[in-house]
Formats: structure tokens, C-alpha cells, sequence
């Protein structure tokens, strides 16, 4: 006889404000919305970049819960700041800064506070058992100044340009940076298959 | 782009991307449903624009009012020249011809420095009758020293009082102000032709001649 177990379900609360109506408004519309207090345009706007900011800090960070924190914080410092967004770029690329921010911030803290000697060596051994090196192991060894170029184009999708405004550099460094980060990953993955 | 790069771009972007957590939507509307309610933008009001030339306009008094403070500390030692001294009990002849000039002054209490010594120009016993009741702005000099310590030493018996007499006085408390250093061992003054009396208070064992 089999019983039937009633798991309780993780309850998602959904924000009354958020109705949906501002689905098919622009970016900008929603941020000016936004600035002036709406929530439901400001948690449209979540909606659509959650994702794609949870992406750039995780991979930024190599961590869950960090780059969790990172979003959470930026998101909530983008409602803060959101009167002062003076709109000379875009939306999304406001927001991406703010985040990648955040994960510099946290890669810094991270720095300043070593994890204990135990844990960086069940790290190693777990590597060394499994013995291989996927590619986002790889992008998470690579140097920063590459990997958040890496991320920006290759993984979040944004192109040179945008790329080059949300990290402050021209266009050509940003190119060179990729093109680095693309040979450096080649180099570790010839390295997995050659084992 | 070469083959290998290709590949690491469509295998990053495969496996790069993740989703947010089901509930960091739900935890960041919290909190910004909890945060305090935002007012709209606006444009800076008449408060605002008016709020630092206020600030402004006070920092500029209050320079002012230092400045015309420290002109007035110095404007005893700059007359110098026309000065008679009457410490050796000389009469001051300029004072008489200077008796029309100058603005004239709200009377003010009796001078009195700091380190105690009752100056003339205040009742005194020590000077009787010959003392007198100096009417107008007084300067201390003293005062002076005590409050600027800091930079210019400390305070001590060779400091010197200015003090601005009314024209109509001038004359009358000259001549008997004159009349009281003659008697005084702590006490040289001089008058000027711009309605300035500098007191100057000498220790006994100093006292110039």
C-alpha cells in the first residue's frame, strides 16, 4: 500500500503591484515609471534581467550565493538610485554596472577574508579526483580583467560596444581582451583533451 | 573568429547561462515594497536656490565683521607718527586741534582689561578726582592679546588700550588723562589727532622715560 505524502510546496508570493500591464512597455518607459515610484514597472523590469544579471555575478563570482547576494543588493540600490538614472545610457547597461559592481565588491571581500585552509584543500582534492577541467572552470580561472569581457559577450550576449560601456573601455581593448580570454580557454581545453 | 574561438563562444554561451533563483524576485519586491515611499522628482525650489546665497551672504558678514575687528586692533599701532607722548608729562598740544574731528560714539561701559586693572577713563580711586569717564568705542588691547595668545604670546603688563573719544570729549579727557599718567607710575599715554587715546600700561620696574 502506498501512501501519499503532501510535500509542502515553496510558496512564490507575487507582488500584488505587479500585474502585468506594463508588459510590453519599453525599458525606458518602465524606468521612467520606475523613477517616478511605480513598483509594478520597476519588478517588470526584474523580471526581464534577473536572469541575465544572476548570469554576469555568478560567473563573475563563481559563487551561488554570492552572485545572489550581488543581484539582490543591485537591485535594490537600482530602486534607490532609479530618480537619479539620468538615461544617456541604457537601461540594461545601467543595471549590469550596478551589479558588476556589486561582484567586484564581493571578489575584494572574498580576497580580504581567505577561506580556511581545510576547505581550500577538500576544493583540490575534489579537482584532483575528478580529474578534469570543464570550461567554466576554466573562465573561473581566468584572470578578471578577461573573464568579465568573456562574460559580457560570450556568455551574457552583449556585443563590443556594450560591452566596452559597461566596463569603460574602447571597443578595440575589449575585442583584444575576448579574443585572450577565447585563446586562454582554448588552451586549458586542448590541455582536458590531451589528457 | 577562428574554429576553436567559435567554439569556445557557442559552448560558453550553452553552458554560461543560469536562471536567478525562483524566489530572489519575490525577496527584492519585498524590499522595496518596504522601503520608505519616494517623492517624484522635482525642480530645486525657490528654497533651495535661496538656502546658499543665505550661507554665502553670513560667511561674508562674518569675514567682514573680523576684518573691520582686526582693523580697528590695528588702526592704534599704524598712527604712531602724530602721536605726542604725555609719560614724560608732556601736554598734548594735538589733541587741541583735533577736537572737531571724528565720528562720534555711543557711550559704552567704563574700560576694564582683562588682567584685572582698572584703567583710566574709569572711576578709580587710585586716580580721585582726576580720573574721568571715557565715553566711546574702547579697543582693548589686552583683551586682545588674551583672546589671540595663541599668536601673539601671552599677555602681559606691556599691553596697551586704544580708545576712540568723542570729539566733544576729546579735549577735556585729554588734558586730564595727561594729567593722571603724570601721577602714575604704571601708566604712559598718548594721544593722537583722530580722536585715538593709546593707554599703554608699562610695569613699575620698566616704566620707559
Amino acid at each position: 500500500m502506498t501512501q501519499a505524502i503532501a510535500l509542502p510546496l515553496p510558496r512564490v508570493a507575487r507582488p500584488s503591484a505587479y500585474d502585468g500591464r506594463v508588459r510590453n512597455q519599453s525599458d525606458e518607459a518602465l524606468g521612467r515609471r520606475a523613477a517616478g515610484g511605480d513598483p509594478a514597472a520597476f519588478e517588470e523590469l526584474v523580471v526581464r534581467y534577473q536572469d541575465r544579471l544572476y548570469t554576469l555575478a555568478l560567473r563573475v563570482t563563481g559563487s551561488d550565493a554570492d552572485a545572489r547576494d550581488c543581484v539582490q543588493e543591485g537591485l535594490i540600490s537600482a530602486w534607490r538610485a532609479m530618480p537619479r538614472f539620468r538615461g544617456d545610457a541604457r537601461f540594461s547597461t545601467w543595471m549590469y554596472r550596478i551589479v558588476l559592481r556589486k561582484a567586484y565588491d564581493s571578489i575584494d571581500r572574498r580576497r580580504r577574508t581567505p577561506e580556511p585552509v581545510e576547505e581550500l584543500h577538500a576544493v583540490a582534492a575534489v579537482v584532483s579526483e575528478a580529474d578534469r577541467i570543464d570550461l567554466l572552470d576554466a573562465l573561473a580561472a581566468l584572470e578578471l580583467d578577461f573573464r568579465v569581457v568573456a562574460v559580457a559577450c560570450d556568455v551574457v550576449g552583449m556585443s563590443m560596444e556594450e560591452a566596452g560601456r559597461l566596463l569603460d573601455l574602447p571597443p578595440g581593448t575589449v575585442k583584444s581582451r575576448l579574443h585572450r580570454a577565447r585563446a586562454r580557454l582554448a588552451e586549458s581545453l586542448d590541455r582536458e583533451r590531451a589528457r | 573568429m577562428s574554429e576553436p574561438h567559435e567554439e569556445i563562444a557557442r559552448r560558453l554561451t550553452e553552458l554560461g547561462r543560469a536562471e536567478a533563483p525562483p524566489d530572489l524576485r519575490g525577496e527584492v519586491m519585498a524590499q522595496v515594497a518596504a522601503e520608505p515611499r519616494r517623492r517624484q522628482r522635482r525642480s530645486p525650489g525657490f528654497g533651495a536656490l535661496v538656502r546658499p546665497a543665505t550661507r554665502i551672504a553670513l560667511v561674508a558678514s562674518v569675514v567682514l565683521a573680523a576684518g573691520v575687528g582686526i582693523a580697528h586692533l590695528g588702526g592704534g599701532g599704524s598712527t604712531s607718527s602724530p602721536m605726542v607722548s604725555t609719560g614724560s608729562g608732556v601736554i598734548p598740544a594735538a589733541a587741541e586741534s583735533s577736537t572737531d574731528k571724528g565720528p562720534a560714539y555711543a557711550p559704552s561701559t567704563p574700560a576694564k582689561s582683562t588682567t584685572g586693572t582698572q584703567l583710566v577713563g574709569s572711576r578709580d580711586a587710585r586716580y580721585g578726582a582726576s580720573s574721568v569717564q571715557v565715553r566711546g568705542l574702547v579697543i582693548d588691547r589686552v583683551t586682545a592679546r588674551s583672546i589671540l595668545g595663541r599668536y601673539f604670546g601671552r599677555p602681559d603688563a606691556h599691553g596697551y588700550i586704544v580708545a576712540r573719544v568723542p570729539a566733544e570729549d576729546f579735549r577735556s579727557f585729554g588734558f586730564r588723562l595727561a594729567a593722571s599718567a603724570l601721577r602714575s607710575d604704571s601708566l604712559s599715554v598718548t594721544l593722537d589727532d583722530r580722536q585715538f587715546v593709546r593707554i599703554l600700561l608699562v610695569a613699575a620696574r620698566d616704566r620707559r622715560h
